[in-house]
């Protein structure tokens, strides 16, 4: 499955999840109209003798059981209360990974830490991201934690973070951390995090209804309540009458609790079945998550965590808070033994040989953590079987491996992300680790060539952000300009990740800047003006600035002004010649699902990009299926006369990840189409 | 009886939404105060590296220096202070006392350095050491980082007391454990100096 099809089927899945949802609270509102007309019945009961038998006598059954007022009432309050409930939570939640990280206590780790299991976690993470072109995620670390677990957190892939228990860095060997993190990582790819969001906030507004009750039946059983009331007749039927409605609200919004945790524990279930198989595929090694899982297995805490806000984030974990051993409706994993022979077929289920096992590995693995990091061993390991692409390097390529590969990293593209994590230059790959001299990489990528322009950029760096960012910035400069094009979209995602780190006043006259800076430079090159589209894109939503975009738009049916500038643009940076652009342009018009003409190709890439962006801001709106439509015809406007570069291919990399697609490298995307010929565990 | 119920439920009505208020402060004031315990530690780290570097520095130095035994010994007392001030604060950032003893140890580190660079001056073989050059590089790198994290820190700081202050929050704060944090201020006028002599 792709990434566009399981993000489809994510967002379909979350629509037949909102109907029994709202099945759910149908129910809810019928059962609470019913309670109220029985304690009104009791109470009329109670002040006029026989009250039933007369009543039946008046009007009839009907004349009880249906009265419209209080069914629009009830109906009025209840559905108030749910979706205020609802809408309280996902608003919470939806503000982003972090808040939930911080919520669970968790401690951010900086991308400079030297602790070895820390830096071993970040590398993990990096190649991760790197390999799949996501943004580098915030990595949280939850210090008192010492079961094997992690979650990923948020509502996109741009506010994603990962956490971390201590445990888990401290007990699982790096192939098995990786297991995991590949595991978050598929969570975070397939969407599966704004599903979650809106179950969590859902359930948060029926339990809404239940606390209600509980507030009713411990305000009426007080001592406080009690002296104040008076004893005469008519208030004591009515204190019954709340009382009763009180433990009738528990009942009724206990069962609606029980159906919708029912309902979000079996997606939540088959979600994580998917996400293992993904995280074998990302990594090709079902040793790995095998391991981390037969290792919760096998220690004593297990996968639990203590965190007692934990509960609203249980379904986003690696395993199971609570015990993963036993099976249960609402268990938001499968149990642990399914799982495992899931991907390792062989397992009997016994964890006591794997106990010893362990003790032993782990032993060696310490001593072999204290002589060489993790990493360094397993570049040596692959040796030169990828080759960095030279600027130069021209091949073809098969558009359709583009798209295949979009969201779906392979064991190929994970390894290759190691390789080019090794060939950024030592000064830059420290700098874009701390937050200072990142911000001077991102406005050294920016410093124009020409000496005129570069001079009125520089006092705008100065005036901005102070001399000493100037000073740095500039002597970052010449490094930053040698960076290979296939290393600098990894290098800003490794950015990207620590840059989240500023303040928020920071980052506001840091964005300023930057938005001076490309003003200044009328003659920006367009993979430049894509990277920083995407990097304050992505800012801007992880400082609260953007709220993440809803999808609105279906069709191509008033976006194709947007699509036909973007394309033209691609077009004209992909093929020289103009016979050959015209021939990829009408190509590339042909495959999108669109009745009209193309129009004619402007004649030239235009000077000033700033209305593109706006374009790239509608386009981002579309839904997955319609992404997938534009960027295969983007990608049949940069491929069309079969000789792609490697600037050309970052080109499309950095404009998919601009509508939040993300695109492995795509020189490993090369080596698919041989890899495509063997047999491959893909489906 | 309608009435009473009515009354009830009004008043069951403000309760709840004084609970969800109040659920919504307190996660509020976790998330901001671990954001700039967060921010503290970015500090925290090149302030390591910071004393890390300084007995780099007085080893190199002292080789030419034989005459300023007590500017080198300063230095290194002062960097060891620092060092256990910066420890304190990093197991309480945010606490009033240790972050006024951090900042008042940065203050003094401060001082010591720039004594001991100004002294340099008067040794050109020192100067053209370039192991010295490059320690002085990479302390004034340094240093700009400690400036810009610790504006982070005093920004998130802020933003946390700020929303601690605010009306409805004030009212809860104290009960739960929200502590005012402190700045770190580092006020000296020769900080910006030091790191820059001329070389």
């Amino acid at each position: 499955m792709d990434f566009f099809a399981s993000q489809e089927l994510a967002r379909r899945k979350t629509r037949v999840m909102l109907v029994l949802f709202g099945l759910a609270v149908l129910g809810l509102i019928l059962g609470v109209y019913l309670l109220i007309l029985g304690i009104l019945a009791l109470d009329a009961g109670r002040m006029i003798q026989g009250s039933v038998d007369q009543a039946l006598d008046r009007g009839g059954w009907g004349w009880i059981w249906f009265r419209p007022e209080i069914l629009l009432g009830v109906s009025l309050v209840v559905g108030l209360v749910v979706s205020l409930g609802s809408l309280y939570k996902i608003a919470q939640l939806r503000g982003g990974g972090s808040s939930v990280a911080a919520m669970l206590n968790g401690r951010r780790l900086l991308p400079n830490s030297t602790d070895l299991h820390e830096r071993r976690l970040l590398n993990v993470v990096e190649e991760m991201a790197i390999a799949s072109g996501t943004p580098v995620p915030p990595v949280y670390v939850l210090d008192h934690e010492a079961g094997i677990n992690a979650f990923a957190a948020g509502y996109t892939v741009d506010d994603a973070v990962i956490g971390v228990n201590r445990g888990t860095l401290t007990q699982l060997s790096r192939d098995e951390l990786q297991g995991v993190i590949a595991h978050e990582f598929s969570h975070i790819l397939n969407g599966d995090m704004r599903m979650s969001v809106r179950m969590i906030g859902i359930l948060h507004g029926i339990q809404l209804v239940a606390l209600i009750g509980y507030f009713i039946v411990r305000s009426m059983s007080g001592p406080g309540s009690r002296s104040s009331s008076r004893s005469n007749g008519k208030g004591d039927s009515g204190r019954v009458g709340v009382f009763l409605l009180g433990v009738g609200l528990i009942v009724l919004g206990s069962i609606g609790l029980f159906f919708a945790r029912l309902i979000k524990a079996s997606v939540s279930r088959q979600r994580e079945y998917l996400a293992d198989a993904s995280a074998v595929q990302f990594t090709r090694n079902p040793e790995g998550i095998a391991g981390a899982l037969k290792m919760i297995g096998a220690v004593e805490a297990g996968s639990t965590v203590k965190a007692s806000n934990a509960e609203v984030a249980s379904h986003m974990y690696f395993a199971d808070m609570f015990d993963g051993h036993i099976a249960h409706l609402f268990a938001t994993h499968p149990p642990l033994i399914p799982r495992i022979q899931k991907v390792d077929p062989r397992f009997d289920g016994d964890f006591q040989e794997y106990v010893k096992l362990r003790a032993r590995r782990l032993e060696q693995q310490r001593e072999r953590d204290q002589t060489a990091e993790g990493s360094r061993e397993r570049l040596g390991r692959l040796g030169d079987r990828f080759r960095l692409p030279t600027a130069g390097m021209r091949f073809p390529l098969d558009p359709a491996i583009l798209i295949a590969g979009i969201g779906d990293p392979s064991s190929d593209d994970v390894d290759y992300s190691a390789q080019i994590q090794a060939h950024v230059p030592q000064t830059i790959a420290a700098a874009i680790r701390e937050v200072f001299s990142a911000r001077c990489v991102a406005l050294a990528m920016l410093l124009s060539e020409q000496t005129e322009i570069r001079e009125k950029q520089q006092a705008l760096i100065a005036r901005g952000e102070g001399d000493a960012t100037l000073r740095e910035a500039v002597s970052l400069q010449p490094a930053v300009a040698a960076l290979p094009p296939a290393v600098r979209l990894p290098v800003l995602e490794i950015l990207q990740g620590t840059l989240a780190g500023m303040s928020d006043r920071q980052y506001a006259t840091f964005r300023e800047t930057v938005a001076s800076m490309s003003a200044a430079d009328q003659r920006l090159s367009l993979f430049e003006f894509f990277l920083h589209h995407h990097l304050i894109n992505y800012l801007d939503r992880r400082f609260g600035k953007l709220l993440p975009q809803n999808e609105v738009h279906h069709d191509l049916s008033g976006l194709e002004g947007e699509v036909a500038a973007i394309l033209a643009l691609l077009v004209h940076s992909g093929h020289r010649e103009l016979g050959l652009a015209q021939q990829a342009w009408a190509a590339a018009w042909k495959s999108l699902p669109t009745r009209k003409a193309a129009p004619p190709l402007p004649a030239r890439i235009p000077g000033n990009l700033s209305s593109t962006s706006q374009s790239l801001v509608r386009l981002a709106r579309a839904t997955p299926e319609l992404k997938r439509q534009i960027l295969s015809a983007a990608a049949i406007a940069i491929t069309f006369d079969q000789q792609v570069t490697t600037a050309e291919a970052e080109l499309f990399r950095a404009f998919s990840e601009s509508l939040d697609c993300p695109v492995p490298p795509i020189v490993a995307t090369e080596f698919q189409s041989q890899r495509t010929t063997e047999p491959s565990p893909r489906s | 009886m309608q009435g009473l119920l009515i009354a009830v439920g009004g008043l069951l009505l403000i309760l709840f939404v004084l609970v969800i208020l109040a659920i919504g402060i307190y996660n509020g004031l976790v998330a901001l105060r671990n954001r700039y315990e967060n921010a503290f530690s970015q500090i925290d780290v090149q302030l390591k590296r910071r004393y890390d570097l300084i007995p780099n520095l007085v080893e190199v130095a002292k080789g030419y220096m034989k005459h300023e035994q007590e500017t080198l010994q300063n230095v290194i007392e002062a960097r060891n202070r620092a060092f256990a001030a910066g420890q304190k604060a990093a197991a309480n950032p945010g606490d009033p006392a240790s972050m006024s003893q951090l900042s008042s140890a940065e203050t003094q580190l401060n001082g010591a350095l720039s004594r001991l660079l100004m002294v340099a001056e008067a040794y050109p073989d020192l100067k053209a050491n370039t192991n010295m050059m490059a320690l002085q590089e990479e302390l004034t790198s340094t240093e700009n980082k400690v400036a810009y994290s610790r504006q982070g820190y005093n920004d998130a700081v802020t933003q946390y007391n700020i929303a601690r202050e605010k009306f409805p929050a004030v009212l809860f704060a104290g009960v739960l454990g929200f502590r005012e944090a402190q700045l770190l201020e580092m006020e000296n006028p020769k900080e910006r100096e030091a790191p820059q002599v001329k070389f």
